[in-house]
């Protein structure tokens, strides 16, 4: 008896599900999916390298500012307070919940406006 | 010379004190983003979109679909890298019907039907539906036009705060006693004058500035409006944004408030 | 015996047959397959645009951060502000008395009413007001454990969701009734950071959490006590994300995840504190 010699399957017998699981598995990997590389002249690289240079000097100093600004409300904050020491009462009265919350009607802005921007009825 | 200053009493008299209240609506959509942010984020987005991997194609349009159809139809085959021809802008590179030299443009089917120019053919059945071509409201409002202060539809980009006309622009401030917390004050006074119909956010009830006149002593308190109006009766009120405040304040008054405001 | 030094050498040269000295032979094996020339741009930082493995970032403008740094920060500062406090110690390690020979060398006892050292709570200054500083999701799934694939399906979800590859997870422990066996993969992981971390963030609040009409709200519970706070969402849930929602013939199958924020809050008040601002509802 010989065995016949099978160099390659010719049709996967794959069924429709295994079909689909071997599909997510190429979405997911990253072969034959990758770009080249970016290869950048000497002159290109020094361009991208200056454009990086000033977004983190741009960067930094909107940094800086805020944390000066930061600075400048906490020591508001504090002679406030120091102030406030005078009149107990009111001192003892400017303590917060810490676990009240936000509330949900602070939105984080959008990049266009709802279609009604301000919401006019409001009813306690 | 000498002077001598000779106090009336020993005992020294508390300064009466004042709750002025910081309400101000935060900004409803993004700030506008200066020239050099705008034409860093659009290179870093080519570079990133260059680098991307290829669109997995065979997955989300499978062969021998309607899909696949109509994603072939939008989307030509790059040029096929044919071993006898020569290229004059470099061998194309071809793998996933990506030539992976160049970043991949992909142009889906559109969910709505559109006429031969690119616009949209408006049918009244689907004007609710989702598949509707979405244009975004425009970022400048009515109010913008017609330049009205007191709207609070103004400068959606922007933080505005409440000023009233009480002999001249100001804060809106209360007088206070020492046994009613600050942001109660505030609060009452703040419906008092404009109305209960205000949903606001009291940040906390810590003052965030104070100023010491010389028998006086002025606490800021921090609060944003949510929703509502702020509808007083014979009170001129205007929402500002913190550059058109320095214009209507006192400039002392504005320089020591400045660093508690935001664009 | 030529006993006459050279001109090149300091050292007469009847030395000894051997040294005395030990040879040093190299303690730590080098590989020096990896120093060859090819690999060298392996060796360029990641965010340098030569390397292999570079990836822009700032590809676009970020709301959320801009919110957070321009409003939030200083309305955080405010509401956890506290006058004149001061940092609570956290319980530390304990050391022995020297009362007794025997206690000299050793191990110092346990913190009070832990097993590790606690952490210092700082009051909050401009410093350090809490912030977002990662998102961590981690997907476990029993099916994985019976059908090996599953788990193809449950990293393909989660990058699909979170535009990041996951990190398969594998179980740690023997468990025959539950099936968990030692190094068996049984789900992934993802950690967020950064522009990936935001964009998730604003697709679960303005999305997904509104639509799920049996979510009520993170609970209150949720916390490590140092300010990290996980919550799950159900696989019937996961449909919601606008990734999944339109190729749902996709996904036949739909796994649920937890989602951990990790801040740099103190503790979970303060943490839960900050999600709150961020619009992320708790009951």
């Amino acid at each position: 008896m010989f065995k016949q010699f099978v160099r390659f399957k010719s049709i996967s017998n794959t069924n429709a599900s295994t079909q689909k699981v071997v599909n997510q598995l190429s979405a997911l990997s990253a072969s034959r999916k990758q770009p080249k590389l970016i290869k950048l002249s000497a002159q290109d690289l020094i361009k991208h390298q200056t454009i990086q240079n000033a977004w983190k000097l741009y960067s930094d100093k909107l940094a800086r500012e805020n944390r000066k600004m930061l600075k400048e409300q906490y020591e508001s904050i504090y002679n406030a307070m120091e102030e406030l020491k005078q009149f107990p009462e009111l001192f003892e009265a400017a303590k917060d919940d810490v676990k009240a919350p936000f509330p949900l009607e602070m939105r984080i802005p959008t990049d266009f406006p709802p279609n009604q921007p301000w919401i006019y009825n409001y009813e306690k | 010379m000498v002077v001598i200053k000779r106090f009336n009493s020993t005992v020294s008299k508390l300064p009466t004190i004042s709750s002025t209240l910081i309400l101000s609506r935060n900004p409803i959509i993004t700030r506008e983003l200066p020239a050099f942010e705008q034409q860093y984020y659009n290179y870093q987005n080519e570079l990133w979109k260059r680098l991307m991997w290829t669109f997995p194609k065979w997955y989300y349009y499978r062969d021998g679909t309607l899909g696949d159809q109509r994603f072939k139809e939008l989307n030509k085959p790059p040029v096929f890298n044919n071993p006898k021809l020569e290229y004059t802008e470099g061998r194309p590179d071809i793998k996933q019907l990506r030539d992976r030299r160049f970043k991949q443009v992909i142009n889906l089917p559109k969910s709505y039907k559109q006429a031969e120019d690119g616009s949209e053919i408006v049918d009244e059945e689907i004007q609710d539906n989702l598949s509707r071509k979405i244009n975004p409201n425009s970022r400048i409002t009515k109010a913008d036009e017609s330049k009205d202060l007191s709207s609070l539809e103004r400068q959606l980009s922007k933080t505005l705060y409440l000023i009233i006309n009480e002999n001249g622009w100001k804060l809106p401030t209360f007088k206070s006693d020492t046994q009613t917390p600050l942001h109660k004050v505030a609060e009452e006074g703040l419906f008092n004058i404009g109305g209960e119909e205000i949903n606001y956010f009291n940040v906390s009830s810590k003052p965030c500035h104070h100023i010491k006149g010389s028998d006086q002593i002025e606490f800021f308190i921090k609060s944003h409006i949510l929703s509502g109006s702020f509808k007083p009766k014979n009170l001129k009120f205007l929402w500002v944004t913190k550059d058109e405040l320095s214009e209507y304040l006192n400039e002392d008054y504005y320089k020591q408030i400045k660093h508690l405001l935001n664009e | 015996m030529n006993r006459i030094r050279l001109f090149s050498t300091t050292t007469s040269l009847c030395r000894a047959g051997y040294s005395t000295v030990e040879p040093v032979h190299h303690l730590v094996p080098i590989r020096k397959s990896a120093l060859k020339p090819g690999y060298k741009e392996l060796l360029i930082p990641k965010d340098d645009i030569r390397s292999v493995g570079y990836k822009p970032k700032n590809i676009q403008h970020d709301r959320v951060n801009d919110y957070y740094e321009n409003q939030l920060k200083s309305d955080l500062m405010l509401r956890l502000y506290e006058h004149d406090s001061e940092t609570v110690i956290g319980s530390k390690l304990r050391p022995w008395e020297t009362d007794s020979p025997y206690k000299l060398y050793r191990r110092a006892r346990k913190p009070k009413g832990f097993y590790r050292p606690q952490k210092d709570i700082k009051p909050v200054t401009f410093k350090n007001v809490p912030e977002l500083t990662s998102i961590s999701i981690n997907l476990y799934s029993k099916e994985a454990l019976e059908e090996s694939w599953v788990n193809i399906s449950t990293r393909l979800q989660i990058a699909q969701i979170t535009n990041a590859k996951p990190k398969r997870i594998y179980n740690k422990s023997n468990v025959l009734p539950w099936k968990v066996r030692q190094g068996k993969p049984c789900g992934c992981k993802v950690e967020l950071v950064e522009e990936d971390m935001t964009q998730f963030l604003s697709t679960l609040t303005e999305l997904v959490l509104p639509r799920i009409r049996t979510f009520k709200g993170i609970s209150k519970k949720s916390g490590d006590k140092n300010g990290n706070i996980t919550f799950g969402l159900n696989p019937d849930d996961i449909k919601f994300f606008p990734e999944i929602e339109n190729f749902q013939d996709l996904y036949p199958n739909l796994f649920g995840f937890h989602i951990t924020f990790k801040t740099s809050a103190r503790t979970d008040d303060q943490a839960r504190l900050l999600l709150s601002s961020l619009g992320l509802p708790f009951n």
